[in-house]
């Protein structure tokens, strides 16, 4: 091995190595089994300067609190025979990841067409998502024209209501104490849902936007769970 | 809690020939295995045995009892976490527990570094052991010493120069750029004396190995 890799190999196991200096040795160390092994004998010589540190006493308190926390993470160690498990959970999220990457990139083509749609200026746009824990994939998109005073509410995955209740849209502006109403619509099914709605009261500078459960026709003072919020 | 076994001294890998490190160590192994089954009879076990090298090495680095508890407290916590990442053939125990708590030192002291300089606090902060260290089996104690001594001996035999500047990037989480900076000397030379440094403790290493 050449002097320039030894000297390479001895600044990496320090941490010494910064940015593309790190990243060309670790590739290098990825193929090379001989620098491996150097590197790894470098370690264990590193490692040993710790003993050379003046001894400091441990306070015996801590080891009662370092395994109390330990206990608590105990979910998070798999066992060898479940190594695969990890896998499959990251496969999992993958999976997932890429759902929701797809059904943004469908709502984002969808906020296009409406704001393709729309030619005035004053578009605000927000996205309304979950809180219910029963249905964590509801979600809604506002499309609010402030200089008409009009906008549209495009809803999915928001749990059918019964028969007595309706889902209300509440408008927030500072300016008021309340939330204003921005109009009540009935869920049949899990599909999207569009709604155009125009609010009780002019607002100007909507702060945000929030979907309630309330009585059947509506409220005037929010008084039902959230189920959707967003700004 | 009582610790579940006798303290032990910790683990050193062996050396064989020419300075050239023997692995795996089968205990560590086993302690790992047992570990990653979730055993915390295991951990405990681990915790007594590098515990206190670990925390004088952060302590070291941080010059703060209760930073040094805390990051003490999160190496161990990471390391329980990803025990599956230790590999028998590759290290010995210590030195992964040393890697994983040594980074997350230098991290917490970079941090530090970033809100304020504490030099002068570092300098003025007292060393060694206080009225109130814990009591400990005189064995172990004894053991753990001797070997430490050792390590130290063999530390002594590096040029002050090497040890200097492995000192800084060890311990102080220097750059190479900070340590030529702060000890005067080019950058090509600050790279030579690591690498001299780190081959002569290998080799002195091996030398003073039982």
């Amino acid at each position: 091995m050449n002097e320039e890799l030894e000297e390479q190999a001895s600044l990496y196991v320090l941490g010494l190595l910064e940015g593309a200096e790190a990243a060309t040795f670790e590739r290098e160390l990825e193929t090379n089994v001989t620098l491996r092994a150097f590197v790894d004998e470098l370690d264990e010589a590193a490692a040993l300067v710790a003993y050379s540190a003046s001894p400091r006493p441990l306070p015996p308190e801590l080891r009662a609190r370092v395994i109390k926390q330990v206990k608590s993470n105990k979910t998070v160690a798999f066992p060898q025979r479940l190594s695969w498990l990890p896998w499959a959970i990251a496969a999992c999220l993958a999976i997932a990841c890429s759902y929701l990457v797809a059904e943004r990139l469908g709502l984002r083509s969808h906020i296009t067409a409406l704001e393709q749609r729309d030619f005035l200026a004053q578009i605000q746009i927000a996205s309304l998502s979950s809180k219910l824990k029963n249905a964590p994939d509801a979600n809604a998109v506002v499309v609010w024209d402030e200089k008409k005073q009009r906008g549209v509410l495009k809803v999915t995955q928001l749990p059918r209501n019964e028969a007595d209740r309706d889902y209300q849209l509440w408008l927030v502006d500072p300016r008021y104490k309340n939330p204003i109403d921005g109009g009540v619509f009935h869920v049949a099914n899990k599909e999207a849902l569009s709604v155009p709605f125009q609010p009780a009261s002019p607002v100007r500078g909507a702060k945000g936007f929030a979907i309630s459960l309330e009585r059947k026709g509506g409220v005037t003072k929010a008084e039902g769970p959230i189920v959707l919020l967003g700004k | 809690m009582e610790p579940s076994s006798l303290p032990q001294k910790p683990a050193r890998p062996e050396l064989g020939h020419r300075g050239s490190v023997r692995l795996p160590n089968e205990a560590d192994a086993e302690l790992v295995r047992q570990m990653n089954g979730g055993d915390e009879q295991a951990f405990a076990q681990f915790y007594d045995r590098f515990a206190p090298a670990l925390f004088s090495m952060i302590y070291a680095i941080l010059h703060d009892q209760k930073e040094s508890e805390d990051v003490l407290q999160e190496a161990f916590v990471q390391m329980w976490k990803r025990t599956s990442t230790y590999d028998a053939k590759r290290s010995s125990l210590f030195t992964w527990a040393v890697m994983i708590s040594r980074h997350k030192a230098i991290d917490r002291l970079r941090s530090r570094q970033r809100q304020s300089r504490l030099a002068e606090a570092v300098a003025n902060e007292p060393d060694g052991i206080t009225a109130t260290a814990p009591a400990e089996r005189a064995d172990t104690l004894l053991a753990r010493n001797d070997e430490r001594e050792r390590i130290r001996n063999a530390l002594a035999q590096l040029g002050a120069a090497q040890r200097e500047a492995i000192d800084l990037a060890f311990f102080a989480g220097l750059t190479q750029t900070q340590i030529s900076k702060k000890l005067g000397a080019p950058l090509g030379t600050i790279k030579a004396r690591i690498r001299r440094g780190l081959l002569t403790l290998r080799e002195v290493l091996g030398k003073v190995s039982p």
